[in-house]
């Protein structure tokens, strides 16, 4: 281990005591450690790991999942532009040109003394004062040149943060319309004494008769939500409070936070008392960080009034307490169960569900997560009632809704609305004029163009979390959704397939049409990664990701057409620009023939109950392409297709363990729903449909991009004919592959004496993974990086396989489904021909070994 | 073949960054070369002496695309073709010589010529007449669209005759039972 200076590590071994050596808290440790030296160097992921006795690959991995994680230097100064379509609209690019230029640096790389590093991040909520920046995790907003200047200077001269003119950092709220929340005057507690009053069964009832429903999205009725966390079994249970707004454009919860702390917490409080809750969370998002000293103090105050801790308000038994979280750059966490993972000090990985977070959460226990304003808006109803809460809105959405408004407009900011307000009156309201297009609900939500200024917001209608973006004659719509595909490409977790490569592949093709390269063939592309993102997605992320696409292009199509230089097929890259090279190494300018105008050990996992219980009578069915097939409860789709003679394909599922759901090729239709096969429970009188030209063809399409992904060349890989990638690829008559190659630069380690590992080839089926830490209890490997970037490490601050105590004996040693993990001396033993796949198809195998 | 074309139909073929085994593995297709002739005339090929690529119906194309020669042949098949077909795994994905897409050009031409032992004063050619290399190698699909695609390194004469046989009685071509191989 290379060595720190000492007193690094003694500021090290303070963070990991006051976190208690708890790994759950690794991500809060990595987030603490990081501002010993501004990153993280690989001994202090190594201390960390040894620290908190989990394995290095581990720290590793979930440092590499975070934006705002360093594993390689940065800057003292790190400047963050914020790269929402609104900081674009207002000129970011050249702020950060001009910031650049002024201190010599290039985009994204350190400056050469280490002072100072200048890059882009994901919105950071100021769009209704953008352009905007990170330094060192303090917002400013309303750059302009002058301000760049000042700040250029101000790095050049060190000067401390601290220092720097107090107006820079100051964030304003822009209420712009207050409605019955944001003119509420409530002294801190009032809320929960009339909840308290009322016993939690009588206050659940208020918020049963208020039919609120969630404002982080997907609005859930939070009495259902809060009912089920109630009743599930478990003595501990959880609230957490979803601060993380990531979506673009959406900025009320800042809002929320900065001035009504009191009513979020007070909400959370109030949803304790519902469930009977003792643990409570703000996931706040590392962009809201600077929000963090007077969040910590609104909570001392409450604990002083006896509005948290133990006997809450006199209350025996009610006890309760916050604590605030903090993200590190991922949008993904916003999804709840992968900001409970995060809570858990993880990588954000959104978790399969069932089970639900309200019945099994943040470490098992029954959670419930909510929006920042969902909560808030609960100490109204305890106020007021439920059915006055009812009374406002339209008859499916209750009370009032904030919109952070940002883009075309005279006055951005906040404003509140009842449920049902029309959209032409709010773009009234905030004076915007000339409005071609608005953008609702943020990346993830939908377009509107001027003949649909009609529509109302509500679930009903236009249903939103938040954002509404405004877009005027002058901007051009095609950027906009490029952008957008910019943001959910970086913030793609890499979990699942499609979403992986899906959104990377778009972003390729998006980019491909702004470069002037772009062909009616594309369109065609693009509307094929549309449809497998929609379908095969993990999670909320990935099937969202295509909709600025799917709208602009049904809306806006000739600001794609016009970009066109071909109505057949022109390539993605300047075949000119590729010979450059060429041409400067042989100072030659011609080219003959030139291309001018170029353009768990063992245990069962064959769902839950049903191990033991083989012989049973199955009497539950449901019908496969029509045919019936058996099941026993808890069986799982593939499970009991498989069992029943009727194939459907996997890669990333295996009998020893656990459902994973990342490979999506046992993707299925169950009751007209895209599901995973593998993951999801059989259920009574479903029509399943697998073997059809449609989800065939969407398999193919999957196959496809692990094949772009990788570099698969099998005609020098010892795996042919034993690779289950390939076999897939047989069965499914994958002849091409359609896209774009990847190319990825992946090393080779052949440090092992017995076993070989090539990168180049992993489809992250995490089998290894899951094989090395629950059978072998080594956890030699772990997936770090996100998003198309995602790879495999090791267990060693080394990164050679070599210095871990791997063996070839190992189960993890002899379970990849493709050609990553292989024995050395052994590769040509059985000869091409006689292969596994040779000898029978993979359906064939599978069936075969499925009935034995 | 049940449903014969009216005239024979007109096929180029080309070996780009490949390295002649799938033209070796056409030729494997043994007597039914002779029922393929009868249905068939060559144009530009390694197979004849015809130099530049005329009108065809079906253009085949070995190899990836490795330098500035390759694009201005495979403009010329696609330009004069009405199907064209990927024929191996290098056409198809770049193959072999993908394998140097990992090494930076320069690092790759100065190891060959001017480092490698036994060379002095090693020179990377610059003849005008040697056509220039791209900074990575493409599959054919990268560069102009391609109809077809038939893997295989190089795919067996079997599975070459099966597709042809299929396209030129007017099936879509499919490669199944064995006949279907990466490697
Ligand atoms: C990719 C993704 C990001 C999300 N980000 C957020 C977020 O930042 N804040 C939020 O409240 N909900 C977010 N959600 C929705 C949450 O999963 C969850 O539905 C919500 O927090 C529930 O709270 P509610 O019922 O009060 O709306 C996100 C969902 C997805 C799929
Ligand atoms: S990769 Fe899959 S799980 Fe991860 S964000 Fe995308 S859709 Fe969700
Ligand atoms: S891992 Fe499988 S698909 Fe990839 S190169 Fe090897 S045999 Fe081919
Ligand atoms: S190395 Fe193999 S087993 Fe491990 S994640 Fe990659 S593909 Fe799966
Ligand atoms: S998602 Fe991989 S087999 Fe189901």
């Amino acid at each position: 281990m290379s060595a720190l200076p000492s007193d690094e590590f003694a500021a090290l071994d303070g963070i990991l005591q006051r976190h208690r050596h708890d790994p759950t808290r690794l991500l809060q440790i990595l987030i603490d450690a990081q501002d010993i030296a501004g990153w993280l160097p690989a001994p202090v992921l190594t201390r960390i790991a040894a620290g908190l006795d989990i394995p290095r690959a581990r720290v590793e991995g979930v440092a590499g999942f975070y934006s705002f994680l360093y594993t390689r230097p940065v800057g003292r100064y790190r400047v963050l532009f914020s790269d929402n379509i609104t900081d674009r609209m207002l000129g970011n690019a050249e702020l950060l040109d001009a910031l650049c230029r002024k201190l010599w640096i290039e985009p994204g790389k350190m400056s050469e003394d280490g002072l100072v590093s200048v890059t882009t991040t994901s919105c950071t909520g100021l769009c209704d004062q953008g352009p905007a920046m990170l330094v060192n995790g303090q917002a400013i907003g309303q750059l302009n040149h002058r301000r760049i200047n000042e700040i250029a200077e101000m790095i050049r001269q060190q000067r401390p943060l601290e220092l720097w003119p107090a107006e820079f950092f100051q964030v304003d709220d822009n209420i712009r319309l207050k409605g019955a929340l944001l003119g509420l005057e409530m002294a801190p507690g009032e809320a929960l004494k009339a909840a308290i009053a009322r016993g939690p069964e009588g206050w659940l009832a208020e918020m049963q008769a208020s039919n609120l429903r969630g404002r982080g999205g997907a609005g859930f009725a939070t009495a259902v939500k809060w009912a089920s966390a109630r009743n599930a079994p478990g003595e501990l249970k959880v609230i957490v409070c979803n601060a993380d707004e990531g979506e673009p454009g959406t900025f009320k919860d800042r809002v929320l936070l900065n001035r009504y702390a009191d009513l979020v917490f007070e909400g959370m409080s109030l949803a304790a008392w519902a469930v009977g809750a003792g643990e409570g969370f703000v996931y706040l998002r590392g962009e809201y960080r600077y929000l963090r000293p007077q969040l910590e103090a609104v909570l001392a105050r409450r604990r002083e009034a006896g509005l948290l801790g133990k006997n809450i308000l006199g209350q025996p038994g009610f006890d309760f307490d916050i604590q605030i979280h903090l993200g590190a750059g991922a949008y993904v966490c916003g999804e709840e169960s992968a900001l409970i993972e995060s809570l858990e000090g993880k990588r954000g990985t959104p978790r399969i569900r069932p089970p639900f977070p309200v019945i099994k959460g943040y470490l098992g226990r029954p959670t419930v997560v909510n929006n920042v304003e969902t909560l808030a808006k609960t100490c109204l109803i305890a106020l007021h009632g439920g059915a006055d809460f009812a009374a406002t809105g339209t008859a499916q959405s209750a009370g009032t809704k904030l919109i952070s408004i940002s883009g075309d407009c005279a006055l951005p900011g906040i404003y509140e609305y009842p449920f049902g307000a029309q959209i032409s009156r709010i773009l009234e309201d905030c004076g915007a004029s000339d409005t071609q297009a608005i953008q609702v609900g943020g990346a993830s939500g939908i377009c509107l163009a001027s003949y649909e200024f009609q529509r109302r917001i509500a679930y009903e209608d236009v249903p939103t979390a938040g954002a509404f973006m405004i877009f005027d004659g002058t901007r051009d719509l095609f950027e906009v959704a490029r952008a957008f595909i910019h943001f959910f490409a970086h913030e793609s977790c890499g979990f699942c397939t499609p979403c992986r490569v899906g959104t990377s592949l778009l972003k390729g093709f998006m980019d491909k049409l702004a470069d002037g390269h772009g062909a009616k063939a594309d369109l065609n592309d693009i509307d094929w990664i549309d449809r497998l993102l929609k379908n095969a997605s993990h999670c909320g992320l990935g099937s969202a990701s295509p909709n600025p696409v799917i709208d602009t292009l049904q809306k806006f199509r000739p600001a794609y057409e016009r970009r066109l230089v071909s109505l057949d097929f022109e390539p993605a890259f300047d075949l000119d620009a590729a010979l450059a090279e060429a041409r400067q190494l042989t100072a030659r300018t011609s080219t003959p023939g030139g291309t001018k105008g170029a353009g768990p050990p063992r245990a069962c996992f064959r769902g839950g109950t049903a191990c033991g219980a083989k012989g049973a009578q199955m009497t539950k069915q449901f019908l496969l392409d029509g045919l019936p097939v058996p099941f026993e409860d808890g069986q799982t789709v593939l499970e009991a297709a498989r069992a029943a003679g009727h194939y459907i394909p996997s890669l990333c599922w295996h009998q020893d363990f656990p459902p994973h759901g990342s490979c999506k090729l046992c993707v299925v239709k169950a009751a007209g729903r895209h599901v995973s096969a593998c993951a999801t429970p059989a259920k009574e009188g479903w029509e399943v449909e697998s073997n059809t030209p449609e989800i065939n063809g969407e398999r193919r399409g999957l196959l496809q991009m692990l094949l772009v992904e990788g570099n698969h060349f099998c005609p020098s890989c010892e795996k042919s004919g034993d690779c289950e990638l390939q076999a897939l690829g047989y069965e499914y008559e994958v002849l091409t592959p359609r896209f774009r190659h990847f190319f990825p630069e992946r090393p080779v380690d052949a440090s092992h004496p017995d076993v070989l590992l090539d990168f180049n080839r992993c489809i992250f089926c995490e089998l290894c993974v899951r094989a090395s830490r629950d059978i072998d209890g080594k956890s030699v490997f772990a997936l770090t990086g996100r998003g198309i970037d995602k790879h495999l490490v090791v267990n060693a601050e080394s990164g050679r396989l070599a210095d871990t105590d791997f063996a070839k004996t190992d189960r993890a040693a002899n379970i990849c489904p493709v050609g990553v993990i292989l024995h050395k001396r052994v590769g040509f033993a059985v000869p091409i021909g006689e292969r596994t796949f040779d000898l029978a198809t993979i359906s064939e195998k599978t069936l075969k070994e499925g009935s034995s | 073949m049940s449903t014969l074309p009216a005239r024979k139909l007109r096929v180029a073929t080309a070996s780009l960054a490949g390295c002649f085994g799938c033209h070796m593995s056409f030729l494997d297709i043994d007597e039914h070369l002779f029922e393929l002739v009868d249905i068939i005339e060559f144009d530009r090929s390694p197979l004849t002496d015809i130099k530049e690529v005329g009108p065809c119906d079906i253009g085949i194309i070995e190899g990836g695309v490795c330098n500035s020669e390759n694009v201005h042949v495979l403009r010329e098949f696609r330009r004069n073709c009405k199907t064209l077909i990927a024929l191996g795994a290098c056409a198809v994905n770049g193959g072999l010589p993908a394998q140097r897409n990992h090494i930076p050009l320069a690092e790759c031409l100065r190891e060959v010529y001017q480092f490698r032992p036994g060379l002095e004063n090693g020179q990377i050619p610059n003849d005008p007449e040697l056509p220039l290399p791209l900074d990575k190698v493409r599959p054919i699909h990268e560069v102009v669209r391609i109809d077809y695609f038939i893997p295989g390194c190089p795919p067996s004469g079997p599975a070459i005759w099966k597709f042809l046989t299929d396209l030129i009685a007017g099936r879509t071509p499919r490669l199944t039972g064995g006949l279907l191989h990466y490697d």
